[in-house]
């Protein structure tokens, strides 16, 4: 399914994390991740965001993720809201 | 009583319990608002620099909705004001809105959104309530400053000295342990205010 349009999901109040997903030209996805506890979950939220996108079935895409500390729930929330959104004409 | 509760519910439980979906619309929504209000504000005083100052409650959502902390924001939104007019940066514009996840207070300055930024930080460190709020400092375009981009080290958790952060996003303390951390806090401050008006 291919990314239609840029969107965001989320904000950048603590506790949050801004989704923005925009279509490029090639058929990959890539990923940009940021994260002010990127030592601890880095990893943890790099393996989600990689996994709702392939769950989804996106292609196209630059999905940037700044996390504000948020709980894996609202990573899952937020993502989830952006991928439906990316996808809506 | 919180709005999308039952009073059955309100009378049970000593806090609110909110739903994700709630908090993330409600966190959403604000967002977007301080955007456009900062946006907006920036045209009509188009060839003035202005900065901006957006108080939340710094606190689980639970907490947030409850009725002793509503005030919080304001007096923290009051104090930063105070600390502009003493250095005579004018105000503005000022508010306050509920929104489904607490309440929050902001004001606009002709400031450079760096000295706003550090004079949050003062009031955060300083207050006497500074540890309950969190006041994000944004520029004309609504864009965040952040501490850690200035030099300055995070946030401190409410209830140890971890980095609040990671304390927050690893869910290390129940809600009655930082309820009862704010409520020493909250104690604190009346006292300092009776022994001042002694």
């Amino acid at each position: 399914m291919r990314v239609l349009k840029s969107v965001t999901a989320g904000s950048l109040e603590s506790s949050d994390v801004l989704v923005t997903i925009t279509p490029v030209s090639e058929d990959h996805i890539e990923y940009d991740i940021e994260s002010i506890v990127i030592k601890q979950y880095g990893k943890r939220i790099r393996q989600i965001t990689e996994e709702m996108a392939e769950s989804a079935g996106i292609t196209g895409a630059r999905i940037h993720v700044q996390d504000r500390g948020a709980l894996e729930c609202t990573l899952r929330a937020r993502l989830e809201t952006a991928i439906e959104r990316s996808i809506v004409c | 009583m919180y709005s999308s509760c039952s009073l059955r519910d309100c009378n049970r439980k000593k806090y609110c319990v909110l739903s994700l979906q709630t908090v993330l619309a409600a966190r959403e929504l604000r967002w977007k608002e301080e955007e456009l209000l900062a946006k907006s504000l920036a045209q009509e005083f188009s060839g003035h620099r202005l900065a901006f100052a957006f108080c939340t409650l710094r606190m689980p959502a639970s907490l947030r909705i409850s009725g002793p902390y509503k005030e919080i924001v304001v007096q923290l939104r009051d104090a930063l004001a105070e600390a502009l007019m003493e250095k005579a940066f004018p105000i503005i514009a000022s508010g306050q809105k509920q929104y489904d996840d607490g309440p929050s207070a902001w004001l606009a300055s002709c400031c450079d959104e760096e000295i706003l930024k550090r004079m949050a930080i003062s009031i955060e460190e300083g207050h006497v309530l500074g540890a309950l709020g969190d006041i994000d400092v944004t520029d004309a375009e609504a864009r965040l400053l952040s501490r850690r981009d200035m030099g300055f080290e995070p946030r401190k958790c409410l209830v140890c000295d971890n980095e609040a952060m990671v304390c927050s996003a690893g869910q290390c303390h129940s809600l009655l342990d930082i309820a009862a951390h704010i409520e020493a806090i909250i104690s604190d401050s009346m006292a300092l205010r009776s022994s001042k008006s002694l």
